[in-house]
Order: C-alpha cells, then sequence, then structure tokens
C-alpha cells in the first residue's frame, strides 16, 4: 500500500500534478473531471486522453503506464468538454497509425451537444481541429459518444441522438427515449458520411458499446426502452456495407424505470467470434453487474458478477481468457476489482482486489497488449493509474 | 404588521432566485433529519443530467406546496463544477426558491453511499420519509397520484 502510494505520487509528479492530487492545469479553483480513457498504439506504448477544463489533453507512456508523459492539447481551441458519468473522451488507433480522438461538447441549454472528433496521423502529431461529426446541426441531444475501427479500417462514430423526439414532439407525438444513430469515415477521418439512424427508443444517458466483428461490421450494445418503460439492453449490427441487421433484444432483465441509470454496457469479439459483454441492472431482485455471450436469442452464460455492489464494469478478452474489471464502494473507499476466465467465460476464477483508493476515480477499463491484460483506472489519488494484471 | 412583513417574506420566497445550491456532504443528510424531527418530508434527488428530472420536479413541488407541512429537500446529486448549471437550470423549470442542496464534491458514490448503500445512482430518486423518518424510496418518475395521497396521509397524521 505504502508503495502504491509513493508510486501514485510519482507518477503525479510525472504527469504534472500537485502531491494534493490537483490534476494539471485545474484552474479557477475547480476539479476536472474523471472521465478518461486510454488505448495502445501498434508497438506497445500506451496512450490516454483525459479533459482539463475546455481541453483533451492526451499522455502517453513507454512503460504501460507506470510513468506518463504530457503530448500535448488535442483541442488547441478551449471548448465545453463532457467528462462525468458515463461521458469522457475517446481514443483509437486505426490500421495506419492515425490517431482519433472523440468527445461531446455540450452546447449551452442542458441536455444538448455534439460529437465531436479530431485526428492526427500519428500520436505526437498536431491534431486537426475537431470537426462535429453529425450534419444535424440543432442545438439538442448529439451526446454520449462511442468510437471504433472496423476490421477494414472505417472509423464509425455513434451516440445518442434526440433528433426522432425532436420531431415526433413537433408533430404533437410521443416518443420513447432517444435514438442511437452513427456516422462512417472510410478516409481515415477525413470526412464522416451522412449519420444514420440505427435504432429508436435507446435509454438517454448510458454508454454505448460497439465491438468490431471479424466480418467487417461493428456490433452495437446499448440500454434500451422497451415498451413501455424497460431500460435493459438491445444490440444491432452496423453493417459497413451500409446494410443494418435489425434491432434485438439483448438482455432482459426487466428493469422498469423512467430514470437515467448513467451506467452503460461494454461488449467485445474474440477470435473465435464470440462476443463478450458486461452490463448493469437495477431490476429488483436482479440488482448488480453481469457478464454474458451475445447469442441468437440474448445473452448466455450469464454470471452475476460476485460483488453485490460492483458498478461500472469492463472487459478485454485474447484468446480463451477473459478479464473484467469493476468498482465497488464498500462505504469506506473504492476499490478496483477483476476477475479471469480462462476459458471463454464458461467458469471464472476468484475476484480479487488490484486497487482502493479513497478519493474520487472515473471508470475503469480493462486493455490487452502483447498477450497482456492492464487495467487503466483514472483516479484523484493516482492519475492516469494502470496496473498490470499479473 | 408582523403579520404582513411575513406575508411579503413567504412571497418573496415563493418565487425561483438565483442563489447557489448548498454544498451536501457527507453530514448533510444527518442534519436535515436533526431538523426535521418528527416530520415527514421527500428528499428528491435530481440531477442537470437527467431528463426525467426536469419533468418531475416542477410537478412535484407543486403539489407538495399544496401540504406546507411536508416538506420537499431537493439535492442535485452534480459535483461543484456543475452548481451553475444546477442554479441556471433550477431556474429554468421555473422551481420556486432557492435551489436547495446539491453533492459538496465528486466523490459521488460515497456521498450516494451515505443516502443509501442500495442506490445505483439512478434518478430521479425519491425517498419518502414518515414522521419516524422511516422512509420508502422509488427510483424514476415518482406517480402523483400516488405521492398525493402519501402526502395526504401524512399530513393528516397527529
Amino acid at each position: 500500500m505504502v508503495i502504491r502510494r509513493l508510486f501514485t505520487m510519482a507518477l503525479a509528479l510525472l504527469i504534472g500534478t500537485h502531491a494534493s492530487g490537483q490534476p494539471p492545469h485545474a484552474g479557477h479553483g475547480q476539479r476536472p473531471a474523471l472521465g478518461a480513457s486510454a488505448a495502445f498504439d501498434a508497438n506497445g506504448r500506451l496512450w490516454a486522453v483525459h479533459s482539463d477544463g475546455e481541453h483533451v489533453r492526451l499522455s502517453a507512456s513507454d512503460d504501460h503506464g507506470r510513468t506518463w508523459h504530457p503530448a500535448g492539447k488535442v483541442n488547441a481551441e478551449p471548448e465545453p468538454i463532457a467528462a462525468s458519468g458515463d461521458n469522457r473522451p475517446k481514443l483509437v488507433f486505426d490500421p495506419s497509425g492515425r490517431l482519433h480522438v472523440s468527445w461531446t461538447r455540450p452546447l449551452a441549454k442542458p441536455y444538448t451537444g455534439e460529437i465531436r472528433i479530431a485526428s492526427a496521423t500519428t500520436p505526437g502529431a498536431a491534431f486537426s481541429p475537431p470537426r462535429t461529426v453529425h450534419r444535424d446541426r440543432q442545438a439538442i441531444t448529439h451526446r454520449f459518444d462511442a468510437i471504433t475501427v472496423a476490421r477494414g479500417g472505417e472509423l464509425v462514430v455513434s451516440w445518442i441522438d434526440k433528433r426522432d423526439l425532436v420531431a415526433a414532439r413537433a408533430k404533437g407525438e410521443e416518443y420513447r427515449g432517444a435514438a442511437i444513430y452513427y456516422a462512417v469515415s472510410r478516409d481515415g477521418g477525413g470526412s464522416f458520411e451522412p449519420e444514420r439512424a440505427l435504432a429508436a427508443h435507446s435509454c438517454e444517458c448510458c454508454r454505448i458499446a460497439l465491438a468490431p466483428t471479424r466480418d467487417g461490421n461493428v456490433q452495437a450494445l446499448w440500454r434500451h426502452v422497451f415498451d413501455p418503460n424497460v431500460r435493459d439492453h438491445a444490440t444491432a449490427t452496423i453493417g459497413l456495407d451500409g446494410r443494418d441487421r435489425p434491432v434485438r433484444r439483448a438482455t432482459r432483465d426487466e428493469w422498469a424505470l423512467d430514470a437515467c441509470p448513467h451506467h452503460g454496457p461494454s461488449m467485445v469479439e474474440d477470435r473465435a467470434g464470440r462476443l463478450h459483454a458486461v452490463w448493469f441492472t437495477g431490476a429488483p431482485g436482479r440488482e448488480g453487474a453481469y457478464y454474458g455471450r451475445l447469442g441468437a436469442d440474448g445473452m448466455e452464460a450469464v454470471m452475476r458478477l460476485p460483488d453485490a455492489r460492483a458498478a461500472h464494469a469492463d472487459l478485454a478478452v485474447r484468446d480463451d481468457v477473459v478479464v473484467l474489471a469493476w468498482k465497488r464502494f464498500d462505504g469506506q473507499a473504492t476499490e478496483l476489482r477483476t476477475l479471469r476466465s480462462q476459458d471463454g467465460g464458461d467458469n471464472w476464477g476468484e475476484a480479487h482486489s488490484l486497487a482502493r483508493t479513497t478519493g474520487a476515480s472515473g471508470q475503469p477499463f480493462v486493455l490487452v497488449e502483447a498477450g497482456r491484460f492492464h487495467v487503466f483506472w483514472h483516479g484523484r489519488e493516482f492519475p492516469l493509474g494502470t496496473w498490470r494484471l499479473p | 404588521m408582523k403579520r404582513l412583513l411575513v406575508a411579503v417574506l413567504l412571497s418573496a420566497s415563493a418565487a425561483a432566485f438565483a442563489a447557489p445550491p448548498r454544498p451536501f456532504d457527507e453530514a448533510s443528510l444527518a442534519g436535515i433529519r436533526r431538523q426535521l424531527d418528527g416530520r415527514p418530508f421527500i428528499l428528491a434527488l435530481w440531477s442537470i443530467h437527467c431528463a426525467p428530472c426536469r419533468e418531475e420536479l416542477p410537478r412535484l413541488q407543486a403539489l407538495a406546496r399544496r401540504y406546507p407541512t411536508v416538506p420537499v429537500v431537493f439535492v442535485a446529486a452534480d459535483p461543484p463544477e456543475a452548481h451553475g448549471d444546477v442554479e441556471r437550470l433550477w431556474q429554468a423549470m421555473a422551481m420556486d426558491g432557492p435551489p436547495g442542496w446539491a453533492f459538496a464534491h465528486d466523490y459521488l458514490e460515497r456521498l450516494r453511499f451515505r443516502i443509501d448503500p442500495d442506490w445505483f445512482g439512478e434518478l430521479p430518486r425519491t425517498y419518502f420519509h414518515a414522521a419516524d423518518h422511516t422512509s420508502r424510496a422509488h427510483s424514476g418518475v415518482v406517480d402523483l397520484q400516488q405521492t398525493e395521497a402519501w402526502l395526504s396521509a401524512v399530513s393528516a397524521a397527529p
């Protein structure tokens, strides 16, 4: 624990953080929100983005996140950046090594926003000025961006969009929830095709999971609003051939709720083409975080995560090894917990704790690089904290 | 004269006015309970990020106003950097009075746990406290008819 603490302080100094735990360039006495993301490039270098006031900042690490150095601002001109709850800036590398960073820029009116993206030809090079991904420029909800790269190299950005709700209300009609929209770039982020609706009636405030699949498409998983108000998950295929597959139900927890859970899923595909997912429900009697494999009729091999208060789970997979990570608050401190399966999610080991903090923290994310698993967890006590799993 | 002054003060308070929300920390709920000892009240948690809250809050306040012996304590589950937005949204919703409380820091799970270990953070979240402060939790927009029935029952109780 002491070593961890020293390590943390050293880390904090390395990325220019004051010993008080204030991330760099906080300004105005306010603490930046804790939404952050990390990704390995093809050379095994780890990159992270986090928000700092009205800038997204890029950091780089040559030692798997033990030490970090600043690598510049993503947006040269300041603008609001959503980085709390299920919002955070995100980064992906495409096959040509270009780095793309997406985020949601909140607008002046509550609940409104735009999906922004900036790209750099190589990490460390200057970023293009940020652009808005969608053509729809109404001051309405375009929020909770998700970004991924399909196997063919296409860049896919998806988000929660309320244009259809706004249009329905203008006609005096009701509309359940929001919608999932997406846009595709086939030229490395240089331009985006006009956005398309993937699904009507999504939940309004949970992150979307995007999993690139072997067939070149992207499978999306999100919290939906099934009639009348069941906030379970739906899934659909973003067809890179321009043909989307119909929406189907993925989870059946029956969480009937007129509220914002602020708690979205994650999903990844393994080498054999199986889709592994984690999600959360508050359905009475079923409260908790779950793992499952997405089959034709919903989730299979479903396992409730062993902690009663498991929250904000994420996962990664390599061959048959599946690693889950999540947060748990025990009344005193927040723990980072992990669990591993060696057989593709059929059997699971014992959950164990990787880290513990009595400070505020963001959501954990599992990364895999050169066969090793890492958990990235940005916290006040450990900015851009990264733990390598044994 | 005194009565008139009180009436003027009350009417002044019955309109949204600009004020920052009060910081709600780990000790706040215990303080609220002490202050409202022996009285029923509603604890209404909301957020600037919660679209259903926007519809619920004005309705809940309007309804509760008809039962003045049962206070509604509004708490925005938003950290300090969002308190300006809390204040602006409070006014945009045409809520009466000052904008209640808002989370004093961004260690949100600790503040949530202190309110209720079994609350996952979904909003709106409403706690109906009886006079002895046993409470019933509700996630999501409240049913106004049921709420009115509850308000009526607890107001009528001796």
